[in-house]
């Protein structure tokens, strides 16, 4: 099994001068022309820039300048995906409407990251405005799995996980609306973390769900996204929403002894609806932490049913405010219109021509649940639910001391590309599938976002498989090994104390880290 | 289209049998949204931003349909001031 090196290695590699960043970031750049033709992970490569930006961080050590003084993250190789705005290049969400807009400035979190020394390589692939579960609601086509590239990474952070699972780059950043770092990760065998509501702004992330959001990295090691958290993470005044906290340190103590460690298992995590293979590799999980001495408690949660039923009430709803900034005047597309027609025709058709079906069904979805008459029914009533979650998530985490809640991070492993959305994908609003079937993808991740808690997603196991994708007869063939995952959800605020128990499930697994074997690489 | 909202809606029924009474709505995570900043003066974006992102803009102002009517702003009328 192929390894590439982590965020950490190549840091101190550049620290100590043994290679140079522009050395780092042209081997990524060679690999990602090499192999992505295959994946789709980047809608965006940033050659000439990425190359400059690392022969600067190396004419500052040949300067004598210190790593430490350039930053943590001095010569690593960044991805972001596309719905984070940077002042280079556009930033797209996928989106026929945003196809051509380029921001005039930097997201936070991008901003933090290049002050840090880490340079951008390019922008990643995307469901399109974040929404969907498997990277195929993307405009600019699907992003694909490099285990096996008949099946789907996840979503929406599909191109940042494929991205980093493949070795083209050794960490990206994504964001996570109810799983959607959390589940691409599981799916690619790679670490997905999603920090407490607020941690890290959200300035200069194309907003879907206001109250759900947030930004957080996807990498191959639980030490590479504490690097990038501590990094990333922090007050700022451009963001209302942001907590007024300094940048968290939870690198210093990733590997600092557990003791006691007592973890939540709730029924859920054991549901009949979950394929028995991840039930087989999430029970090894349990036994392998029992080994470790954890101590593990059954709990109840509210059921994935209503989980799911809540998310999908207040994220739509979110997204009907958000998205109705899009109306062709200010910005984005703008439809072609005839002699005559009105401002609503130029609103009705740049939205219809310029939105996929997916985020049409949203927006339509949300606005039927705000409606008067009907709000309090559906709206409310998941407002109200989302508070119970909440107050059970404290329960468990809180008054009943533990540590974090353990579940598998998704239902299923990686399934075959149309299997789940039809073959109608991008072909209009009618596709005539059941949504219910993809968004019960997120079933065991919404709860986090409701919540607003710290949740991360580890590789826990992996399956082999035979032949293509059920439902992809033009797939490769041959055999795969698919990822596992398993997601621990902490307590608000304790991303520390979550890294830290993260770091030992690692460490004890020897999963993380791996690198999918792509054809071309 | 509607089929699918209509299976969202079905299964958001769910809901109806949670015990939610007397439960406040949850509309945001943390009780620390929306901290106010300090009430000074900030940068903004110069206009030239704005005006290279607009579809179409002319002496300041965002070029949109008619508003109004026939015989109204007709398909070059202004949307208001300059800036987004």
């Amino acid at each position: 099994m192929s390894r590439a090196a982590t965020a950490a290695e190549i840091r101190q590699s550049v620290a100590s001068g043994e290679r140079s960043a522009e050395s780092v970031a042209r081997a990524c750049l060679d690999r990602i022309a090499a192999i992505d033709g295959g994946i789709n992970a980047f809608l965006q490569v940033f050659e000439d820039r990425a190359l400059a930006r690392a022969r600067a961080v190396d004419a500052r050590l040949a300067a004598g300048e210190s790593a430490e003084a350039i930053g943590p993250l001095a010569g690593v190789p960044v991805a972001v995906k596309d719905n984070l705005c940077t002042g280079f290049g556009r930033t797209t969400c996928a989106s026929r409407m945003l196809e051509s807009y380029e921001s005039p400035f930097s997201a936070t979190a991008v901003e933090r990251l290049e002050a840090a020394g880490a340079v951008i390589v390019g922008k990643t692939n995307l469901d399109e405005f974040a929404m969907g579960s498997s990277g195929e609601h993307s405009a600019f086509g699907p992003t694909k799995n490099p285990w096996d590239p008949s099946r789907v990474p996840g979503g929406s952070s599909s191109g940042s996980a494929a991205a980093v699972a493949a070795g083209m780059v050794p960490v990206a950043l994504g964001s996570d609306t109810g799983g959607s770092i959390r589940q691409p990760a599981a799916l690619t065998g790679t670490v997905g973390f999603k920090p407490t509501y607020g941690r890290v702004s959200r300035w200069g992330l194309v907003a879907f769900g206001s109250s759900l959001d947030q930004i957080g990295p996807i990498t191959r090691t639980v030490e590479d996204a504490s690097l990038v958290f501590d990094t990333i993470s922090g007050r700022d005044a451009r963001d209302a929403t942001c907590l007024d906290r300094d940048a968290a340190s939870t690198h210093a103590d990733l590997e600092a002894p557990l003791d006691g460690l007592k973890l939540a298992v709730p029924a859920q995590a054991r549901d009949e609806s979950i394929d028995p293979r991840v039930r087989l590799v999430f029970g090894l999980a349990c036994k392998m932490l029992s080994e470790m001495g954890a101590e593990l408690v059954e709990v109840e949660l509210p059921s994935p049913d209503q989980m799911l039923a809540a998310y999908y009430m207040v994220a739509p709803a979110e997204a009907s405010s958000n998205l109705a900034r899009y109306d062709g005047v200010r910005y984005g597309r703008r439809a072609e219109l005839a002699q005559g027609d009105d401002l609503m025709q130029l609103y009705c058709r740049s939205r219809s021509e310029a939105f996929g079906s997916e985020v049409q069904r949203r927006i339509m979805l949300g606005t039927h649940v705000l409606r008067a008459g009907y709000a309090d029914q559906y709206y409310v009533r998941a407002l109200k639910m989302r508070r119970l979650i909440r107050s059970d998530y404290d329960a468990i985490l809180g008054v009943m001391g533990c540590d974090a809640v353990l579940t598998p991070t998704t239902p299923g492993v990686a399934f075959g590309l149309g299997t789940k959305v039809g073959a109608k994908v991008g072909q209009g609003p009618d596709s005539g599938v059941d949504p219910m079937e993809l968004y019960a993808e997120d079933m065991l991740t919404v709860g986090a976002n409701l919540a607003g808690l710290p949740a991360i997603s580890l590789p826990a196991g992996f399956i082999p498989v035979q032949g293509p994708a059920e439902g992809d007869a033009d797939g490769p063939g041959g055999s795969a090994q698919l990822p596992v995952g398993v997601q621990l959800t902490g307590s608000a605020l304790g991303e520390a104390s979550l890294l830290r128990v993260a770091r030992a499930f690692e460490a004890r697994a020897s999963l993380s880290g791996r690198v999918a074997p792509v054809a071309g690489g | 289209m509607r089929g699918d909202l209509s299976a969202v809606l079905r299964h958001a029924e769910c809901l109806k049998r949670a015990p939610l009474d007397g439960i406040e709505p949850m509309t945001r995570p943390i009780d620390e949204s929306n901290r106010l900043g300090d009430d000074v003066p900030a940068g903004t974006l110069p206009r030239e931003a704005f005006e290279s992102m607009a579809p179409a803009f002319e002496d300041g102002f965002l070029r949109v349909p008619k508003v109004l009517g026939d015989g109204e702003a007709g398909p070059g009328g202004h949307s208001g001031g300059g800036g987004a």
